[in-house]
């Protein structure tokens, strides 16, 4: 008898940890939500930081970093710890114009990998970014559930890049 | 009583603080036919089992065949493994599965396997794919069937998720790497546009995710 009631509490005690920790949990995976600067962003100086942020904080000295050039070669892998469900990563200072991509892996709170990457353009690089480049925003998570948010994305950065070349190459003619 | 209450507590903080083993995310632990598998026999069913104990989603699991059609089947989840029964037996070609399952901690995870039975089908003309970042990768052929995915990297180790339109649930390949190419091997099971989304482990702290995508022409076209 004493033991049922200590089974039926210990069932709820599991149950109301799991009622907290999954606030929202029915509805998708953890997931990054905005960054700094945004995916696709075309900006005139380096950017300070790249700011990620995610919808569930993020387990501590678990993450990794990549900054990557347009060429796939990695730059930098900084160590960030994340701050709640933010990741501040350091801009390496010294570097050439062009177009960069920073990867990430996290996990976040209730042990969720969370993979993807962002990429933007610095400057104005030598060889300019042609519109072909495909799907800026990459968002790979490990176990799926297509969103098609990140084609929309991609969608859009593509044609706003056509739509820069296009007139970059009309000022010039 | 109140030594329950007391546990039942302390088992509940616990699992605040350190919810990472209990809440730990399902993955498919192992599946036949394995994902990628050119079968000389019709298997007459498709078993995946999970890390973790799943349960059903609202959208039923599917088998699919070449031509995108959905073969009748009936699912059976039990504790971690799926059971996917075809109504008929399967026949030659490309077969795939797909599945949405939920996992113990709420997480929706949706996934797809592709395997082709008898003798594979030519490949076509290999196939560029432009990528951003620009790493030069090329895939075996540009019909649906069997293929193997080539990317110039050191990486070692890494995973390419394709999907597409007619097929949104993620088909992983895994890739393994010489340090100067690194390979991948699947079916892609359907015609029309993939899109591909590599990520290239090439230390324990660097990565590169090039992705991009590749049109897939239906076996027998031209």
């Amino acid at each position: 008898m004493r033991r049922d009631a200590f089974r039926v509490l210990a069932v709820a005690g599991v149950l109301a940890a799991s009622a907290l920790l999954g606030a929202g949990q029915a509805t998708a995976h953890s997931q990054l939500i905005s960054t700094i600067p945004s995916d696709g962003a075309l900006l005139n100086e380096p950017p300070p930081s790249v700011v990620l942020t995610f919808d569930e904080a993020l387990i501590p000295e678990v993450d990794s970093i990549s900054i990557n050039d347009a060429a796939g070669n990695v730059i930098a892998s900084p160590t960030v710890e994340p701050v709640g469900s933010t990741l501040t990563v350091p801009w390496p200072a010294g570097l050439p114009d062009g177009v960069y991509q920073v990867a990430y892996r996290v996990v976040s709170g209730d042990g969720h990998p969370v993979i993807g990457a962002i990429s933007f353009t610095v400057g104005t690089p030598s060889a300019a970014p042609s519109a072909l480049d495909p799907g800026a925003e990459t968002a790979a998570e490990v176990d799926g559930g297509g969103s098609v948010l990140p084609v929309a994305v991609a969608a859009v950065i593509v044609i706003l890049l056509g739509t820069v070349v296009a007139l970059a190459r009309r000022r010039r003619g | 009583m109140r030594l329950g209450l007391v546990a039942a507590v302390l088992g509940s903080l616990a699992l605040l603080v350190n919810p990472t083993p209990a809440f730990a995310h399902a993955d498919v632990q192992v599946s036949s036919p394995r994902n990628g598998a050119e079968l000389s026999v019709a298997p007459k069913k498709v078993v995946i089992t999970f890390t973790e104990a799943v349960t059903l989603d609202s959208m039923t699991p599917r088998l699919v065949d070449g031509a995108g059609r959905t073969l009748p089947s009936t699912a059976v989840m039990a504790g971690t493994v799926l059971t996917i029964t075809p109504a008929k037996p399967l026949g030659r070609g490309i077969t795939s599965a797909t599945w949405h399952v939920i996992s113990d901690d709420g997480h929706p995870i949706s996934g797809a396997l592709a395997f082709t039975v008898g003798k594979a089908n030519p490949r076509g003309q290999r196939a560029s794919i432009v990528t951003m970042p620009r790493i030069v990768t090329t895939l075996s052929g540009d019909r649906q069937g069997p293929l193997t995915l080539t990317v110039v990297s050191r990486a070692k180790s890494g995973e390419v998720t394709w999907t597409s339109d007619a097929m949104p649930e993620p088909l992983m390949w895994t890739i393994t790497g010489n340090g100067a190419t690194a390979k991948a091997s699947g079916v892609l099971p359907l015609a029309g546009t993939w899109r591909m989304s590599a990520m290239l482990v090439t230390s324990s702290s660097e990565m590169v995710m090039p992705t991009g995508s590749v049109v897939i022409k239906a076996t027998g076209s031209s």
